[in-house]
């Protein structure tokens, strides 16, 4: 059946009382409405800001090393190579599957410019479950070993490189659920990330994921999962 | 009589009941399920949710010193469990190391501690339980507070927090959502599923839950500054301990949240879309369209704002490739923001806390903001 996106208006409560006579799209509409509901509005959604240093080499010069804050949208200072990682917890829904990410980050450059050699920036995102058995959260199971961005997949450089600043560019998975649930034990091309039911002995739907995401020759600043919408369920 | 849900059972078919259909049990009785699912555990999703590199957050605070304060919007007022969930390590020593966080509503607080012990990367939660005090209530304030032990500190990558969901079936009565005076009621499964006639009370009661739950507001972007970083064993500048504690022209267009608008929100005649944001003194600023104002008493006067947002869908872009009408609210790249907020030819020398008047100390910053919406 087609769920709507739309808070769509809801019925007029007299039309529901005793002695009127009661036609089915009254209910027809309260159903659409709690549909819309489970299926849209209450879609799960995670969206982390990933703070960096305030600190900026470029203005230590003006005897100000520590600006408390950010004064430009790039962190810059991305070496060749520079690696990092984040474990970023997301606390999921009884109906969670298919999940879309969006993912911005800043790059090194390209080659243009002869004093540096291209970048080539890869970030790879799991999904770990995560389960206390009494003494706290660890990963005990891989729900989705994943999805892996590189510049095949439109992720980008920045041309400059004098000033060591760059732009914030983003990535996303798409929406495009694909026909089969991934079977894949490495990282693939961009697809949305899948939550099972279960995952061995361990019920996966419902409890807190954590989402391992491993960047080489790029930061990462934000990162937000959606629970994908899907216009016809049965 | 039980209020069960089973998350298997939650689609009603609309096409059921129209004309030309035999009505069937079946949509009633999954649209009671639908209810009593939605109510439990619609929204119980991250309240907070916050990372950090470099080693910005790390603290040799030798007591508990305040880090950092999120608001969180309620799932109802029977919600009352919240679960925090750190990724961290310790460094030096590693012991007597511990997070305090705090849920206050309307002053009325609850404490849970966790106990930090890894030298390496690792996970440490624990839960609170609150009492909500009388009257009509929607947000919390949570205030996370760090110790640590001789010789240790303490590094933090990501927080977390969320309500948990009422487990099956949902206790018996009507529940409040966030006002006293109006109310969810959960469906007896038991009734439903019999097959009986359709009631006039059943429409009444879909009609307000469905009123009802619609007003519940998710936590769309929850960021705070990070107000007392120290480290001795990385005293450098360059290596640790430099957060970001105001919000500067770099967040411009880059610090983005998502709400959801679809057809009908313009509609909806209750309060959908607040920006809550902790401030030192006054300042004037642009998010999501609309030029803000926050007028506190003097310049060192720490407090939070709350702002009603308006939506004008003509001037604003649905971030792409999620389906459904996500829109991208941030501080917008205006001149207000470009000239009020922290920059270089704007900048605070002094570190919060405390607050200390001039604008060239800590005053007319913006140190916290969270974005819910319905």
């Amino acid at each position: 059946m087609l769920i709507s996106t739309a808070f769509g208006l809801l019925p007029q409560k007299s039309s529901c009382n005793n002695g009127q006579v009661l036609f089915g799209s009254a209910v027809s509409s309260m159903s659409n409405a709690l549909n819309q509901l489970n299926y849209v509005k209450f879609l799960n959604r995670t969206n982390y800001p990933i703070m960096r240093s305030a600190f900026s080499f470029a203005h230590v010069v003006n005897g100000r090393d520590y600006m408390n804050t950010r004064i430009a949208e790039s962190d810059g200072r991305i070496a060749k190579g520079y690696t990092e990682s984040h474990k970023l917890i997301s606390a999921t829904r009884l109906v969670s599957d298919w999940i879309g990410i969006i993912a911005q980050y800043e790059s090194g450059t390209t080659g243009q410019d002869a004093g540096s050699s291209e970048f080539s920036p890869v970030i790879d995102i799991e999904i770990g479950l995560l389960f206390d058995a009494g003494s706290g959260y660890s990963q005990v199971a891989v729900v989705d070993h994943g999805i892996r961005f590189n510049s095949a997949d439109s992720m980008l450089l920045t041309s400059e490189t004098s000033t060591q600043y760059s732009q914030n560019f983003i990535v996303d998975s798409g929406y495009i659920i694909p026909s089969a649930v991934p079977t894949n034990v490495s990282p693939e091309a961009p697809r949305p990330l899948y939550i099972p039911n279960t995952v061995g002995s361990y019920q996966a739907r419902g409890e807190r994921m954590v989402f391992n995401i491993s960047c080489t020759d790029c930061k990462l600043k934000s990162f937000t999962t959606f629970d994908l919408y899907r216009a016809d369920l049965s | 009589m039980s209020n069960s849900y089973s998350a298997t059972t939650i689609l009603a078919d609309p096409a059921s009941t129209v004309a030309g259909k035999q009505v069937t049990l079946s949509t009633p009785q999954r649209m009671a399920n639908g209810i009593n699912f939605a109510f439990a555990t619609g929204n119980c999703e991250n309240v907070i949710s916050q990372a950090f590199a470099d080693r910005c957050f790390i603290t040799s605070a030798s007591s508990y010193t305040e880090m950092a304060q999120w608001r969180v919007p309620l799932v109802s007022l029977d919600h009352d469990e919240i679960e925090y969930i750190v990724n961290y390590r310790t460094h030096g020593s590693g012991s007597g190391c511990n997070i305090r966080f705090t849920l206050d509503v309307n002053a009325t607080t609850v404490v849970s501690v966790l106990a930090l012990s890894s030298t390496t990367n690792a996970f440490a939660n624990n839960n609170g339980v609150i009492t909500f005090p009388a009257g009509n209530h929607y947000y919390g304030t949570v205030t996370m507070e760090i110790e640590t032990g001789s010789g240790a500190e303490v590094e933090i990558f990501s927080v977390m927090a969320y309500f948990k969901r009422i487990v099956s079936p949902v206790p018996a009565g009507q529940k409040n959502q966030y006002n006293a005076s109006s109310f969810v009621t959960p469906f007896g499964t038991t009734r439903t599923t019999a097959n009986n006639a359709f009631t006039s009370r059943f429409a009444h009661n879909m009609i307000d839950n469905i009123s009802e739950l619609r007003k519940r507001f998710r936590s769309l972007l929850s960021w705070s500054g990070v107000y007392s970083t120290s480290s001795t064993i990385y005293p450098d500048a360059d290596d640790a301990a430099t957060s970001q504690i105001y919000i500067g022209v770099g967040d411009i267009n880059s610090l983005f949240a998502y709400p959801l608008l679809p057809s009908g929100f313009e509609n909806l005649s209750f309060d959908k879309l607040e920006l809550h944001v902790k401030a030192i003194g006054d300042v004037d600023f642009t998010f999501f369209g609309q030029s803000l104002s926050i007028n506190q008493a003097s310049d060192t006067t720490v407090g939070w704002t709350i702002f009603d947002l308006e939506i004008d869908n003509g001037e604003l872009s649905v971030v792409g490739d999620t389906r459904l009408p996500y829109y991208q609210a941030t501080f917008d790249a205006t001149n207000e923001n470009q000239d009020n907020l922290v920059s270089l030819s704007n900048a605070r020398s002094k570190r919060y806390p405390p607050a200390v008047s001039g604008i060239t100390n800590t005053a007319d910053a913006i140190i916290a903001l969270t974005l819910i919406g319905v």
